[in-house]
């Protein structure tokens, strides 16, 4: 599963709870979330709040994102 | 005795005096400056406030302290920039009450003037530091300013491979900026590796690691891979003997570590090119081989001959 934010510009801690929840969840029906096309403040905004998003992976854009789970199989 | 009669009598008594009193004043100053200002500019300085001091002691308009204020402000923010002192730049002011205490010495009827000129000129004194030190501020900030624009810069190694040398200590405002510069590179480029150098980073303490891990959990987030690099050993001494983990975060000796980890991890090998003979030949480094490098990189998908420092996987401390 794929998880485009770039159209995100304002996160709060909800929201990222929200995305790792959604992550870890998906894991136990084995599938895989990547999460892709975050912005620099964004990325910033969750790294200050202290959510690292331990166990979902991450990808610079769609492509990559696609690249990466490919790559799993 | 009613504060405005005094006031009157010493503003009288000064203009009276002018010419003696801005003399002996300008001597003092010039003295005390050690030959950076002339006697000429100092005494035109100084006619000036002298004026002034007496159009609010005389109380005759209300503009006097406003405008003797902004000159005051004027001339320590010239003295500030000139390199003066502190104790100099009010001394320029405090120089008047000696000059004028000798020559009201010797008449006893004097005193309450004096001490009245004297309270004024305290005040001023006061205010001639607080400019001073204002002055003196804002030039700190435009430097510090201006190191920020200097000591940030974000460089691209290879296709997809970016790397920021930092140089200085890491606080909380520069980190922002780094981490800024950083990630907008990362989209901007698309590069999948970020090296941070910390080569010039002069100690690394608690408070340093901190702003480095937040960096690259950000770099993370965006689906980059990070590399610290740069680590001398009495940084890792200080490392280890603080306790600070870097947990899974990669970290390296060298930049050129670093660079053969992001390599590998994109899939590029360095091989040695064989006709690299030709540039120790007579041709004296004018080559015509197409490429000027000895070193070439290439993809491939297995690792056929590897870089020759990257013995550690990637993703592990060195």
């Amino acid at each position: 599963m794929i998880i485009d934010i770039t159209a995100v510009e304002i996160v709060d801690s909800f929201i990222g709870r929200m995305l790792t929840m959604i992550g870890s969840i998906s894991r136990l029906f084995d599938a895989e979330t990547v999460i892709v096309g975050m912005r620099p403040a964004v990325a910033i905004t969750l790294t200050e709040l202290g959510l690292s998003m331990k166990g979902v992976r991450t990808a610079l854009n769609a492509e990559k994102g696609l690249e990466l789970l490919n790559g799993r199989r | 005795m009613d504060a405005g009669s005094t006031q009157d009598r010493m503003a009288d008594y000064l203009r009276r005096h002018q010419d003696k009193v801005v003399g002996r004043w300008s001597e003092l100053v010039v003295a005390s400056s050690r030959g950076r200002t002339s006697s000429e500019e100092v005494r035109r300085e100084l006619t000036d406030l002298f004026s002034l001091i007496n159009r609010v002691l005389s109380g005759a308009d209300d503009h006097a302290a406003g405008e003797l204020h902004a000159a005051l402000d004027e001339l320590s923010r010239s003295r500030a920039r000139d390199g003066f002192t502190p104790s100099e730049t009010a001394l320029a002011v405090f120089s008047l009450k000696d000059a004028v205490y000798e020559l009201v010495a010797d008449s006893a009827d004097m005193v309450p003037e004096y001490l009245t000129l004297s309270r004024l000129l305290d005040d001023l004194g006061l205010r001639t530091f607080e400019a001073y030190s204002s002055a003196r501020e804002q030039i700190i900030a435009d430097q510090s300013a201006a190191m920020m624009e200097l000591s940030t810069p974000v460089v691209r190694l290879w296709e997809g491979i970016i790397a920021v040398p930092l140089v200085g200590t890491l606080d909380s405002a520069r980190t922002q900026v780094v981490m800024e510069r950083l990630l907008e590179a990362l989209v901007a480029s698309g590069a999948a590796h970020a090296v941070i150098d910390i080569t010039g980073v002069p100690t690394v303490d608690t408070e340093v690691a901190q702003h480095l891990l937040k960096t690259v959990s950000a770099v993370r987030l965006l689906g980059a891979e990070c590399t610290i690099s740069g680590i001398r050993p009495q940084v890792a001494q200080t490392i280890v003997s603080l306790g600070i983990e870097f947990g899974d975060i990669a970290t390296k000796a060298t930049l050129a570590d670093a660079l053969a980890v992001a390599f590998r991890q994109a899939g590029l090998t360095v091989v040695r090119a064989l006709w690299t003979r030709c540039r120790s030949s007579r041709s004296g480094g004018r080559c015509s081989s197409p490429s000027r490098s000895s070193w070439r990189t290439r993809a491939s998908c297995g690792f056929r001959k590897t870089w020759p420092t990257s013995s550690s996987p990637p993703g592990r401390a060195a």
